[in-house]
């Protein structure tokens, strides 16, 4: 028996098919482990987010601060006399920033004006 | 030829023709047995050469189905892209601001598997090593007695577990858990509540919202604002000490929605160390303790007269003699010995006045309005810790006096909140709320009580009483604030007792257009060297509210006024009272000269650039 040319060309053709079927599939399991990996590895970080949150809430708990405050700083509460309105406060700014406050006025907001005594009480 | 080939004609073999697979030679009688052998084997070669090219084109059209047409549906790659819920099982608790004021924490736990426990006794004394808390004894004594895994300890911190880890004992075994946990500590422990060690709400709204707690994927936002809560706390807290009172109240809500920004009761606790906690600090002061409320109540007992018609803001009522009904007398605090409008009733809170105007409503009536204002029924918030009003059981003519000035009946505090937000926000009745949900969408039909000229009228002596009356203490720069003092003799031993009161205010901001309600109330405080001995209402609560609002209404959005805006919007909110009633009540405001704009400013806030 002897095979014809057409036999080794399909011999070849169905070898090359195989090898790549096989390195098709083993990329792919190795993909599919990555991405559990992966997956892992997010929920993994997800979950210290969510502890860093809750570590952060606590670092900055109301009390905690005004506790901190009390012993390190000599802050007073902002009084409401140093809150002036944007309008008020636009025209002791520079030019350029009272261009821009005025651009987008027309709500009533509200600026904090770091300024003891500016306010002639 | 060789001897083991047996077939009968091997030369009729070769005599036929190798027959195609699928084409059959034509059929003949098949005479030799070798024939119909191979016939029979052709059949069958063919039979499962077509079984086999069937199975192929099933699973080559799978295949070429799969990976043509079974494209993963959107939603179903927008369901893996969305963040998987965490792995913390119940649902964080948020204030307005996001910020985080419960949540759960992934733990370990760990428990000795008995089956491969050798030594109980040498393993329950080198885990009490570690964790010296356990008393080995008793640890040993549970190892021998129970079956399957013994719980050692549950919510190990990081460091206990890894020491216990290094033990070495296979014995001991871990499994993952979690643990409730609150940032804010005492600032909250009676809205949120508290879980117990299997994670289940014991009180507050950890109980009331423990199913949605347990189920809920996404976060629960409260109404609250953590900022506003703090600054009520601190203020409760810092008055509580300097009037050496028992206890202390605040509620801010909303006069809209009903929304509770901050809500406090004092004492308080840790929900961290529940298990310190005593009954005192458990108890929530603002929703489930019940209290003669006092003065704050004439209040309705205006409205009410003012809306059915009864009593007419101009008309005078004889306040001159205490009035003696029955057994009792009902007396003045500071009697004025004359006749009185309605508005100076309430400006210097006269008992005597608000008893003659609740009189002439009449008991039904009086019933039936502080029904609708939801006085007889437990303040309707997610809370589990709601106490029921006590009312008399018998409304009679005594009763409705007295309840005209607020004794009589006894209210959670929130009711009051509630009650006052109703009166003063155009006449719709509110529902106290926590969930932010519920606070958007407010409920399409809710109960007009009151009508807009009542409620203006109602602001009017609000503000009287801030600007003239008896709590100017919380009249403050920027804001106009109206409200209404309360002080009430508590009841012990079934008399009411002249030393133990409950002083408290309610105040509205601004009171032009209102925006907030802040109540305050401290209970027993005692009067001191500032405040010439007094603890009334006005003494001690109406300048803590005033403070409460100087504080929190920057952060609420509400912009100040200055001093000229202040007096217009003033004189606009007293226009109800009359020109006549104004000038003489309240002195004439004075518009100051607005302050020249100081030139010179500190050169470190500003520089021009050129």
């Amino acid at each position: 028996m002897s095979l014809r040319i057409s036999h080794w060309i399909w011999i070849v053709l169905l070898l090359g098919a195989s090898a790549m079927l096989y390195h098709t599939s083993y990329r792919v399991q190795e993909l599919e482990k990555n991405i559990a990996q992966l997956e892992a590895q997010r929920a993994l970080e997800l979950e210290n987010i969510h502890v860093l949150e809750t570590e952060w809430a606590s670092l900055t708990a109301p009390l905690r601060l005004q506790r901190l405050a009390d012993k390190y700083l000599q802050l007073q509460p902002v009084l409401v006399a140093q809150i002036v309105p944007e309008q008020k406060l636009a025209r002791r700014l520079p030019r350029r920033a009272n261009s821009e406050l005025m651009a987008n006025n027309g709500q009533p907001h509200l600026a904090l004006a770091v300024m003891h005594g500016a306010d002639g009480r | 030829m060789n001897e083991w080939h047996t077939r009968p004609d091997p030369s009729a073999m070769r005599q036929m023709p190798l027959p195609g697979l699928l084409r059959p030679p034509k059929r003949r009688v098949l005479a030799t047995p070798a024939e119909q052998a191979l016939e029979r084997a052709r059949t069958r070669l063919v039979f499962f050469a077509l079984l086999f090219i069937l199975v192929f084109l099933v699973i080559g059209g799978r295949l070429t189905y799969l990976t043509l047409f079974n494209q993963p549906s959107a939603a179903e790659s927008e369901a893996d892209d969305a963040p998987a819920p965490s792995g913390m099982g119940r649902a964080q608790i948020l204030d307005r601001n996001g910020v985080i004021l419960a949540s759960s924490l992934p733990t370990t736990s760990a428990c000795a598997n008995v089956k491969h426990l050798d030594n109980p006794a040498a393993t329950a004394k080198a885990i009490t090593t570690v964790l010296p808390e356990l008393d080995a004894k008793k640890l040993a004594d549970s190892f021998v007695k129970r079956k399957g895994c013994v719980p050692i300890k549950r919510h190990l911190t990081p460091k206990q577990y890894s020491a216990l880890n290094a033990l070495g004992f296979g014995a001991i075994e871990f499994s993952q858990d979690e643990q409730r946990s609150y940032p804010q500590g005492a600032l909250l422990a009676h809205i949120i509540g508290t879980t117990d060690i299997d994670n289940i709400g014991t009180s507050g709204l950890e109980k009331k919202l423990d199913q949605r707690l347990r189920t809920a994927t996404e976060p629960v936002r409260l109404t609250l604002d953590l900022r506003v809560q703090h600054i009520l706390h601190r203020e409760l807290e810092q008055a509580k000490e300097d009037f050496t009172a028992e206890g202390a109240a605040g509620v801010v809500m909303d006069v809209q929605t009903g929304a509770i920004i901050a809500m406090v009761s004092l004492p308080d606790f840790d929900p961290r160390d529940i298990g310190t906690a005593d009954d005192k600090q458990r108890f929530n002061r603002a929703t489930l303790g019940v209290y003669e409320l006092g003065s704050t109540f004439k209040l309705f007992t205006a409205a009410q007269a003012l809306e059915i018609g009864t009593t007419k803001m101009t008309d005078s009522i004889n306040t001159v003699d205490p009035i003696h009904i029955g057994r009792h007398s009902i007396r003045d605090y500071h009697p004025e010995h004359r006749w009185l409008t309605l508005p100076e009733i309430i400006m210097v809170s006269s008992n005597i006045g608000a008893a003659r105007v609740a009189e002439k409503i009449g008991g039904e009536r009086q019933q039936q309005f502080l029904n609708q204002l939801g006085m007889f029924k437990p303040p309707p918030v997610e809370l589990p810790e709601v106490g029921k009003p006590l009312v008399p059981e018998n409304w009679g003519e005594v009763a409705t006096m007295t309840i005209g000035f607020g004794h009589g009946i006894a209210a959670a505090p929130l009711q009051l909140v509630r009650g006052v937000a109703t009166i003063s926000n155009g006449g719709t009745l509110v529902n106290p709320t926590l969930l932010l949900d519920s606070a958007k969408t407010p409920p399409p039909e809710a109960p007009t009580i009151i009508s807009r000229a009542t409620t203006a009228k109602m602001r009017a002596m609000m503000r009287l009483v801030v600007a003239a009356g008896t709590a100017k203490a919380a009249n403050i720069d920027g804001y106009l604030v109206g409200g209404k003092t309360g002080t009430a003799e508590k009841i012990s031993n079934k008399h009411y007792d002249k030393n133990a009161r409950l002083s408290s205010f309610i105040g509205v901001f601004p009171i032009n257009a209102p925006r907030y309600v802040v109540f305050a109330m401290l209970d027993s405080p005692h009067g001191t060297k500032k405040t010439y001995g007094f603890a009334t209402g006005g003494w001690v609560a109406a300048p803590l509210v005033g403070r409460v609002i100087a504080a929190s209404a920057p952060l609420l959005g509400v912009p100040p006024l200055d001093s000229i805006g202040e007096a217009a919007a003033d004189s606009q909110v007293l226009q109800p009272l009359g020109q006549n009633l104004i000038n003489t009540l309240v002195k004439p405001h004075e518009p100051e000269q607005p302050a020249e704009e100081p030139e010179e400013l500190p050169s470190a806030t500003v520089s021009e650039d050129r």
